[in-house]
């Protein structure tokens, strides 16, 4: 019984690490600019095929793959902001909400053409393959690389936003952007730089997705909504709060298909609702 | 600097002559009206294609007055489409084929739902407002899903069988009846539609869209009105889904033939709409990750779809 729950809480958090990779650059980026970047999960599907296309075409082993993916999901997603959505971070939620959700579109399509609309699978090398026990408890070894990632990701976000003089510029663009920019904060190149390193962090996660939970053209719109989730439960530009949000989400989905499937991922929208109803600002949400 | 436009008492326009002129039919809406009856004559094969883009154009109508009109930015509209298509479907299922008072059960289905779902949605907004309205499709995708004994789910609801329209016009497989009968319910609610949007409630809606708290003010409760126009879109969404019920049904269909027109006609109303517009190409396994994602497809073909149906009115 002990064992199981411990399993079960064991899954969930790898799973909910994963989401949170995934969603924590929208979170910022949301908080800093208010802009709904729907196509989030794309970004994060472009970092799949990287390390999905390195792997296969260029025979790289998997780890190097994975800063590939980042950096280069980094570039394309600031080559959009540059030339497509700051023209519209004045503009109203419905534009954005509609040039995103586009986009996702164009790139399953085009996901759909080069690659088709099977899930690709990635052949992950030995040492993270199979699982430990420990205590009676098996833990599968590439869920524990991702726990040891997320939480290295963590302390990394954390120490830069906290400790840095950029992180310091980034907190004080989304607490008042009219202030920092009053103050000399070029508040658009740190949000250029803000949305590469969200960008590629989601990218990142797309990578290290494909062993969980697969990769098809359809990534961009199935785990869209999960990340969208974990921004308003965590409330808009808080690492924190994505954090705990993430590993709530995780912990409830994987627990609520366990044990009863049958109210399995009604469980988690609900949660949803009622919590976003009590508190729309979501759990950590500070305006 | 902007000019200060002065107007003589005498000229300027009353609040009703203002109305007045703005519900005034022009002609070119007049001929766009008599062209959609052009499909009866010049492409009789594409009826069943035609009465679903008219489906799809009046739940974009349905979208427009909440969205449009009234700023509620919603991306979970299609569960009322789903339940009107569901209540059509399994009232004529269990014996009551009678067309047109399904639209209005599917429209009474759809409204109470919304009644009581807008408590919620008139309380939230921005970004907590958009993920709910997505959490509440999401649940009803999954509530058709699970609930299979009562709605097929995802392979559809099956033994729709509907009675001749007014008892006289048979719903064939080539679609003139469907196609009349979904033309005819959607220009009912686009004057329905119109008359809304241009009455004082309509223009009253346009001010809560503008500013939300500045409306009480002026004698407009913002609150109620929202709730209001909801519990009324969506039951126009209702009968958008309802419109759905009457598809032909082709006795020798087997799903996954070579031919995919000939698949079993399903009623998965959350995820049939745009099959007009959006998902024309897109008839793929009934899975329940697919009717998710379609779900998502349509609606947003539908939001697309407001910049044209705002055209029209």
């Amino acid at each position: 019984m002990t064992t199981q729950i411990v399993g079960i809480l064991f899954d969930g958090l790898a799973f909910g690490m994963l989401l949170f990779v995934l969603s924590v650059g929208l979170s910022v980026t949301l908080g800093l600019m208010n802009f709904i970047n729907l196509a989030h999960g794309s970004f994060a599907m472009i970092g799949g095929y990287v390390t999905l296309t390195l792997m296969r075409e260029g025979g790289w082993p998997f780890l190097a793959t994975l800063p590939a993916a980042f950096v280069i999901t980094a570039l394309i997603s600031v080559a959009f902001e540059r030339t497509l959505f700051r023209r519209l971070y004045r503009s109203t939620a419905l534009n954005q909400v509609l040039l995103t959700i586009g986009l996702v579109f164009v790139s399953a399509a085009i996901a759909a053409y080069f690659y088709g609309t099977v899930q690709q699978p990635i052949q992950v090398p030995d040492y993270l393959r199979g699982s430990h026990e420990i205590a009676g408890v098996s833990f599968a070894t590439y869920r524990l690389f991702l726990l040891v990632v997320a939480l290295f990701l963590v302390a990394l976000l954390i120490g830069g936003l906290e400790y840095t003089r950029f992180g310091a510029r980034i907190r004080a663009a989304v607490d008042d952007q009219r202030m920092a920019r009053g103050l000399g904060i070029d508040v658009d190149s740190v949000f250029a730089v803000t949305f590469a390193l969200g960008s590629g962090l989601a990218g990142l996660g797309g990578a290290l997705a494909i062993e969980i939970v697969g990769l098809d053209p359809s990534f961009g719109f199935h785990y869209l909504v999960f990340m969208l989730i974990v921004v308003a439960v965590g409330g808009l530009g808080s690492v924190g709060g994505s954090f705990a949000a993430a590993a709530l989400l995780g912990i409830f989905d994987v627990a609520g298909k366990y044990y009863v499937p049958a109210l399995g991922s009604f469980l988690i929208y609900i949660v949803l609702i009622v919590l976003l109803f009590v508190r729309p600002r979501g759990l950590f949400g500070k305006r | 600097m902007p000019a200060i436009r002065t107007t003589p008492a005498d000229t300027a326009p009353g609040p009703q002559a203002f109305l007045a002129a703005q519900t005034r039919w022009r002609l070119v809406e007049i001929l766009f009206w008599l062209a959609l009856l052009s499909p009866f004559f010049l492409l009789p094969t594409y009826l069943t294609l035609a009465s679903q883009i008219a489906i799809t154009a009046l739940f974009a109508l349905s979208v427009d007055l909440i969205l449009g009109y009234a700023g509620i930015i919603t991306l979970g509209h299609a569960l009322f489409f789903g339940i009107g298509a569901y209540t059509a479907g399994l009232v004529a299922k269990w014996g009551w084929g009678e067309a047109i008072s399904g639209l209005v059960l599917a429209a009474l289905a759809a409204g109470f739902v919304g009644y009581v779902t807008g408590f919620i949605i008139t309380r939230v907004h921005h970004l907590a407002l958009i993920m709910i309205t997505l959490g509440l499709g999401l649940v009803a995708v999954e509530a058709a899903n699970s609930a299979s004994w009562l709605t097929g789910g995802a392979d559809g609801l099956q033994g729709v069988r509907m009675w001749k329209l007014l008892g006289t016009f048979e719903f064939d497989l080539w679609g003139y009846s469907a196609y009349g009968y979904s033309l005819g319910a959607l220009f009912v609610f686009f004057l329905i539609s119109r008359r809304i949007v241009h009455s004082p409630f309509g223009l009253s809606l346009r001010g809560i869209r503008e500013n939300l708290d500045r409306m009480p003010a002026i004698g407009a409760p913002s609150r109620a009105r929202l709730h209001k126009i909801y519990v009324i879109s969506a039951a126009m969404a209702g009968v958008a889904g309802a419109l759905l019920a009457p598809r032909p049904i082709p006795r020798s269909a087997n799903r996954g033939g070579p031919n995919q027109r000939q698949r079993r006609p399903r009623l998965d109303g959350l995820a049939g709409c745009g099959s007009g517009l959006a998902g024309g190409g897109a008839v793929r396994g009934p899975d329940a990750h697919d009717v998710a994602h379609r779900e998502h497809v349509d609606q947003f073909a539908v939001t697309v779809d407001r910049q044209v149906s705002d055209a029209a009115l």
